[in-house]
């Protein structure tokens, strides 16, 4: 199996940490070696699923890189997870290796940190091998989970082949080369990271790992990725517009920074443009895709000052095809596409589908396009809702607010704030007209789902508007929040 | 004077944050119950820095100083002095 990471340019840093500690690519492919080894004679195999639970460090992305070597499946799970939730995660995904950080150790697996007391510089990471009973010959790269409409987050499955072609695509389509400084923004367990990790240690290039507590700090961040002189930086309209509204970014040097990515909502247009003049001699491009296809279509954003509305998603990545369903659905085929959802077959059958030997997801986005032919976003055929470029399910939330002991029901839903950001609303109906406020809920859902879940606010009400059919209809209540606040 | 600084944070609080917000005390934590989201807190700092003209050290935008309305007037307090 090939080793992911270059075997060239072994002097050069490979990856810097929070702290700032560099690791250079021999440090790096030594311990990958090591550990891979290690595993192996436990019998880990391409057949493996690797399940790893770190927070962003040097360890974690041995781990990864670890994984990808021996061939086996990795699936990174977000360490801010409520324990519940990585349980299920676990569960689900059936992982016959578990890596993890001491404080992250799920109570009833025990994990052991002998195992790598071996390796320098793993002395911190415990290691369990579990029974397991799933399927061999899989051929998956990894497994990212996303969030789940009926309460459970379900299992994105990427084969090697198409985690293969995307990293081949952002290689050939960026110009990422040795020596260049690339922030990691983006968990693992966001597919953005896989262009982070691959795309930057196949070319000799040097990661800055930032953690997801960091991340949080925007001023800081506008600190640290002028001072690093970063020179690209993948993430989500969200992050860049903070780090210019709130990270006091007009106050440093930004000339390193030659190229922008971004991803997983739309950029309002006013702030992109501030961002392209404090940026200037960078290139921005807008890349789409679901977890379920990674990056299939995008365009490189040439700055027009009269435009007001957002720029399109652009054309069809290499090799890749779309189709427009007469709803104006979405749908891409490609070497990108995902082969579908872990345990779910009937899910995966009414959204993925082949042709050929061509791999086919049927988006729920609705497109049209533009008179150069690109692809315009237009907004979701279902309840998914992309805040702050999360990707949520109302119906995950819904379901774990259902168990609270005062709520009746529940319906959660979008409402678009005026500078373009969008907020969730919890409509609740309580028992005998009980209360509950904001903290009570949000404190009651941290136990069940992740931070980036959490509603805005709430709205206690009597009842739901119902549609003809007797279902809560959402819009109409989107409706009703909105003219309440 | 810190009055005038817990008011303005209340205001703040009741503009930004819908149905939930007649409960808040001085002394209710507002970043570990993710009352004030990163975001939230983020607009926060900006409104008092430019309300109060003074200014947060980067590292100084943490759960520390955020944590409750007593704990920001205390830092704001600090800063104008």
């Amino acid at each position: 199996m090939e080793s992911p990471v270059t075997s060239e340019f072994s002097d050069r840093t490979a990856l810097v940490d929070a702290g700032g500690n560099s690791y250079s690519y021999e440090e790096l492919n030594k311990q990958v070696s090591a550990f891979t080894e290690l595993l192996r004679n436990r019998g880990v195999s391409a057949d493996s699923r690797i399940a790893v639970l770190q927070h962003k460090t040097s360890e974690c992305v041995i781990s990864i890189l670890t994984s990808r070597t021996i061939g086996a499946t990795y699936i990174p799970i977000d360490p801010g997870s409520p324990p519940s939730r990585i349980r299920a995660i676990i569960e689900d995904c059936d992982p016959d290796v578990l890596i993890c950080d001491p404080d992250l150790f799920p109570s009833e697996i025990p994990c052991q940190l002998e195992i790598c007391k071996s390796i320098p510089g793993l002395e911190n990471t415990a290691v369990t091998f579990l029974a397991s009973d799933h399927p061999k010959n899989e051929e998956t790269a990894y497994i990212l989970y996303t969030s789940g409409s009926t309460g459970a987050p379900k299992g994105v499955c990427v084969s090697r082949s198409a985690a293969n072609a995307f990293i081949q695509w952002g290689i050939s389509t960026f110009d990422v080369k040795a020596g260049d400084q690339v922030s990691s923004i983006a968990p693992f367990h966001f597919d953005l990271s896989v262009f982070d990790l691959f795309v930057t240690l196949s070319q000799g290039a040097t990661l800055h790992l930032f953690r997801a507590e960091e991340i949080q700090n925007v001023r800081v961040m506008a600190e640290q990725l002028a001072a690093r002189k970063i020179n690209v930086v993948y993430s989500t309209p969200t992050f860049f517009s903070a780090l210019l509204l709130y990270g006091k970014a007009e106050k440093y040097d930004w000339s390193s920074l030659k190229t922008i990515l971004f991803a997983g909502e739309v950029f309002p247009v006013k702030t992109l443009h501030q961002l392209m003049s404090l940026w200037n001699h960078a290139r921005f491009y807008n890349l789409y895709g679901p977890t379920e296809t990674n990056v299939c279509l995008f365009s490189g954003i040439i700055k027009n000052e009269s435009r007001t509305i957002p720029y399109p998603i652009g054309l069809p990545c290499d090799r890749h095809e779309i189709e427009i369903t007469e709803q104006g659905e979405l749908l891409v085929g490609g070497p990108h596409v995902a082969d579908g959802y872990l345990n779910q077959p009937e899910l995966t059958a009414t959204r993925f589908f082949s042709r050929g030997n061509t791999r086919w997801f049927r988006t729920g986005d609705r497109v049209e396009r533009d008179p150069d032919g690109r692809l315009i976003y237009k907004g979701r055929l279902d309840r998914m809702v992309k805040r702050r470029g999360y990707r949520i399910e109302p119906g995950e939330i819904e379901a774990a607010l259902a168990l609270h002991p005062v709520v009746i029901a529940t319906a959660v839903v979008p409402v678009n704030l005026s500078d373009g950001t969008v907020n969730l609303v919890a409509a609740i109906s309580t028992m005998n007209g009980k209360t509950i406020d904001l903290i009570e809920v949000k404190s009651f859902l941290m136990q069940s789902i992740p931070d980036y879940m959490l509603p805005d606010a709430i709205k206690v009400v009597d009842s739901f508007p119902k549609t003809s059919s007797g279902k809560v209809d959402y819009v109409e209540l989107q409706k009703e929040i909105v003219s309440s606040f | 004077m810190s009055e005038e600084i817990k008011n303005e944070v209340r205001a703040f609080l009741n503009n930004s944050i819908a149905g939930g917000t007649a409960s808040i005390q001085d002394d209710t934590k507002l970043i570990s119950t993710r009352l004030l989201d990163s975001i939230l807190a983020l607009r926060l700092v900006s409104h008092l820095e430019e309300k109060f003209r003074i200014e947060f050290e980067a590292h100084e935008v943490n759960q520390d100083n955020l944590e409750t309305i007593d704990r920001i007037a205390a830092f704001v307090e600090s800063k104008r002095k």
